[in-house]
């Protein structure tokens, strides 16, 4: 690592005060340092050249007048002279010597109290030159040697030396030094003080949001929240925080414009909302403020709309399911679910959904897999409980997302109560249709019986009176006692399979069956009212998934309702059409069975209303209205549609469509 | 040449059984399987004797003993019912109806009731025989 990365990767780590500190520090301890040097450049250089000139001044002065006495060769006038220049008031702190040498370099005069060192005659003046300034060494100081020449007309006839102390500039530079460090300090000090001052400003509310901010991360949102001038909150003031239906339209401006119509309401005055007034710390405090209420609120209500919806699924009468779509398994259920399917909750979660309803819950899965929308309702599907026992659901499918996954929300009634209600109501409406057709079935079991009667006391009175029988005739009669008593117990099973409760499940019915079963019942009673069967059975008819005694029932009140109608318009006796048509036939995955009568018709008002509840047209006493009802709930529950055609005066058709069953679904049930 | 008895009745399993009867004991029988039929029967054949039921489909046996008691009132007519009200029904056309019998009845009953109604024994002896 080299320095620069060390550095810049420590540079985060230092505080922002620190970070403050030090680059104001460095800012003002550079330019202060570079006034100084600058400061000092020109006062030392100014201060020498100032020497420099009194320097020269002197020893032209020297020069000027001290010609004549070198010419005179008056030596005394001559120091008279140069002392006089030297000792002249503050100029004697100055001026370290004067000599003066002639053209050959002989000293002729000087100031000292001693010999004239070597050294100070090193300044020597070129010819030609007026002056020349050396710096020399002067015992231990330092001192700078100006030479002037003298001149006599246009001859040099010798030259002045001056020597000048430079301690007396350094004395001055070392004020200046001190004075220049003695202001450095008192304004590093007060950079010091100010950026401190400045630093704890901006970094205490930075601390204060972070440690703030570090309590509502672990969730803490109950901590006082002063922030710069704020107080803390009173959430009564704000009607949105107790009353979730109510949006926060300050805070919570994304959801304006979602739906264009509604009025974009505001609180006049929001107690909680804070306009960024102030330096930009405030700024930050304020939208800080304004964030931690806003997440206070809509935390809250997130919670509350959490505990509502959870204690909805925990306490619901009906089990619902999370199912995920993906694997098909169930990732949550309700203790419902758990109570009503009897597996326990451990194992619920986890498992296949299919296993709950195999026959069923396969389509659901699938339509949710294959992209499909919206919720679905499946009515009257079936499911088993742990231990395999069937019952009957109507499911409520929607698709959610779950821990952010595809997933289905699966509510889940159980219908088998209302199906059994439904099963009792159809069983006694059966068991009155079983008195309304007792008459007929009397008929029916009269005539084996009258023959059976016939013939066995045919063979007794032969048997008494010793006459011969041919023996072709013996067995005739023989064999068609045999074959009635098989039609009166063909009869009974018949009465007996119509009045016996239906299964749960359904069979594999060809529709000709009931319509033969209920013939075989009634015909001969329609047929002595003179009321006459046509029939028209489809051969080779595609089964349904139905009830065959339902569908009985369903064919004897048509049947019941046909003869009503023909008997309403003309008498048995009286002649007429009295006919009732049968017919049966597959049409594009539909079996069909259409009764139709010659009776008086329907009015068009009342055709609307036929399958309706406790509508009859019959008269008071004559029936409750519940037969046509009750045949519509047992052709919609086989996903049957029953239709009516009915002309005033013509009769009416009643057919009735049922879904062939699929061959698949037939070999697995 | 033996006697014609003329039976109608809906009931084939029935009909087959007088046939068979009737036939031991030496009549011609004839059948017809309702009213109208019988009709037609008994127009060409002019039988001894009608042996018929009431309740039956396109025309019923008291309609019939109505046409043929007007065209032919000295053939007797025996009416079988198995129903009490039919018998009631039947209780206004004593003048055309020979004897009723009520089903089941026994065979014995049919035999006596044909031998007399051919016989010419008194359908008010019968009657009263029947209904003492």
């Amino acid at each position: 690592m080299t320095l620069d990365e060390r550095l810049s990767s420590r540079f985060p780590r230092i505080g922002l005060r620190e970070k403050l500190l030090f680059s104001m520090l460095a800012a003002i301890l550079f330019i202060s340092v570079a006034i100084a040097l600058v400061s000092r450049y020109i006062l030392v250089s100014s201060l020498t050249n100032e020497l420099e000139m009194r320097g020269f001044a002197i020893a032209h002065s020297v020069a000027e007048r001290g010609g004549s006495y070198i010419l005179d060769n008056d030596i005394p006038k001559l120091l008279v002279l140069i002392f006089d220049e030297a000792r002249l008031r503050q100029r004697k702190d100055l001026v370290a010597y004067i000599f003066i040498e002639d053209q050959t370099g002989h000293i002729l005069a000087h100031t000292l109290t001693h010999t004239l060192p070597e050294n100070l005659r090193g300044n020597t003046l070129p010819p030609g030159k007026p002056d020349s300034i050396k710096l020399m060494e002067l015992g231990n100081q330092e001192v700078y040697d100006l030479a002037a020449a003298i001149n006599e007309g246009l001859y040099r006839i010798g030259t002045v030396h001056v020597g000048l102390n430079k301690r007396h500039i350094d004395t001055l530079v070392g004020k200046l030094r001190v004075a220049f460090l003695g202001f450095i300090s008192a304004v590093v000090v007060i950079t010091i003080i100010l950026s401190s001052w400045l630093s704890k400003y901006i970094t205490k509310p930075v601390s204060d949001l972070t440690r703030l901010s570090d309590e509502i991360s672990r969730g803490n949102f109950d901590i006082p929240l002063k922030l710069g001038s704020g107080e803390d909150w009173d959430s009564s003031q704000c009607p949105a925080f107790s009353n979730t239906d109510l949006p926060c339209w300050h805070f919570d401006q994304s959801r304006s414009g979602q739906t264009p119509a509604e009025t974009h309401r505001k609180c006049a005055d929001c107690a909680f909302y804070r306009k960024h007034q102030g330096d930009e710390v405030v700024q930050l405090g304020d939208s800080f403020r304004n964030m931690v209420w806003s997440i206070k609120l809509y935390r809250r209500r997130l919670r509350e709309s959490e505990e509502k919806y959870r204690s909805l699924f925990d306490s619901g009468p009906d089990p619902i399911f999370v199912v995920d779509c993906a694997s098909g398994t169930i990732r949550d259920a309700n203790p419902r679910a758990t109570e009503l399917y009897g597996y326990p909750r451990e194992e619920l979660l986890g498992m296949p959904f299919l296993d709950l309803g195999p026959e069923h819950n396969a389509a659901c899965l699938d339509f949710f897999t294959e992209g499909g929308g919206g919720c679905v309702y499946y009515p009257k599907r079936l499911h088993y409980k742990n231990g395999g026992e069937p019952f009957f659901v109507n499911m409520h499918a929607c698709p959610i997302s779950y821990r952010g996954k595809q997933a289905i929300i699966i509510a889940v009634t159980d219908i088998t109560g209302l199906i059994e209600k439904d099963a009792q109501l159809i069983q006694a409406a059966k068991m009155k249709s079983l008195g309304e057709m007792s008459a007929g079935v009397a008929h029916e079991i009269n005539q084996p019986l009258n023959a059976i009667k016939v013939g066995s006391e045919f063979l007794s009175m032969m048997e008494e009176e010793n006459l011969e029988i041919p023996k072709d005739h013996f067995k005739e009669v023989v064999n068609e006692i045999s074959t009635q008593v098989d039609r009166a117990a063909e009869i009974i099973d018949t009465l007996r399979s119509f009045g016996r409760k239906s299964d749960l499940m359904e069979e594999s019915v060809n529709l000709n069956e009931p319509v033969r079963a209920v013939l075989s019942m009634v015909r001969r009673q329609f047929e002595l009212d003179n009321i006459h069967f046509d029939l028209n059975l489809a051969e080779n008819l595609a089964p349904v998934r139905a009830h065959s005694n339902r569908l009985q029932q369903v064919i004897f009140n048509l049947v019941a309702n046909a003869r009503d109608a023909i008997n309403d318009v003309s008498h048995a006796d009286g002649g007429g059409d009295r006919r009732i048509s049968i017919r049966t036939g597959s049409l594009d995955g539909l079996v069909f069975v259409e009764v139709r009568d010659t009776g008086g018709g329907i009015d068009e008002k009342d055709q609307q209303k036929i399958f309706e509840p406790f509508f009859t047209t019959k008269e008071a006493g004559q029936g409750m209205g519940l037969g046509l009802a009750i045949t519509y709930g047992i052709i919609k529950d086989y996903s049957g549609e029953i239709r009516i055609n009915s002309t005033r005066g013509r009769g009416t058709v009643f057919r009735m469509e049922f879904p062939a069953a699929h061959p698949r679904r037939e070999t697995t049930v | 040449m033996n006697d014609k008895v003329l039976v109608i009745d809906d009931e084939r399993p029935t009909l087959k059984m007088f046939t068979l009867l009737l036939t031991a004991y030496g009549y011609e029988v004839l059948t017809a399987e309702n009213g109208r039929e019988g009709v037609e029967i008994f127009t060409r054949e002019s039988p001894e004797l009608v042996l018929t039921d009431i309740k039956m489909p396109v025309m019923d046996g008291i309609a019939f003993a109505l046409i043929a008691a007007r065209d032919h009132p000295e053939i007797p007519i025996l009416l079988m019912t198995g129903f009490a009200d039919q018998r009631e029904r039947a209780n206004g056309l004593d003048a055309l109806i020979h004897d009723v019998v009520t089903k089941p009845f026994s065979l014995a009953d049919i035999r006596r009731a044909v031998v007399d109604a051919l016989n010419g024994v008194s359908r008010d002896d019968t009657n009263l025989r029947r209904y003492a």
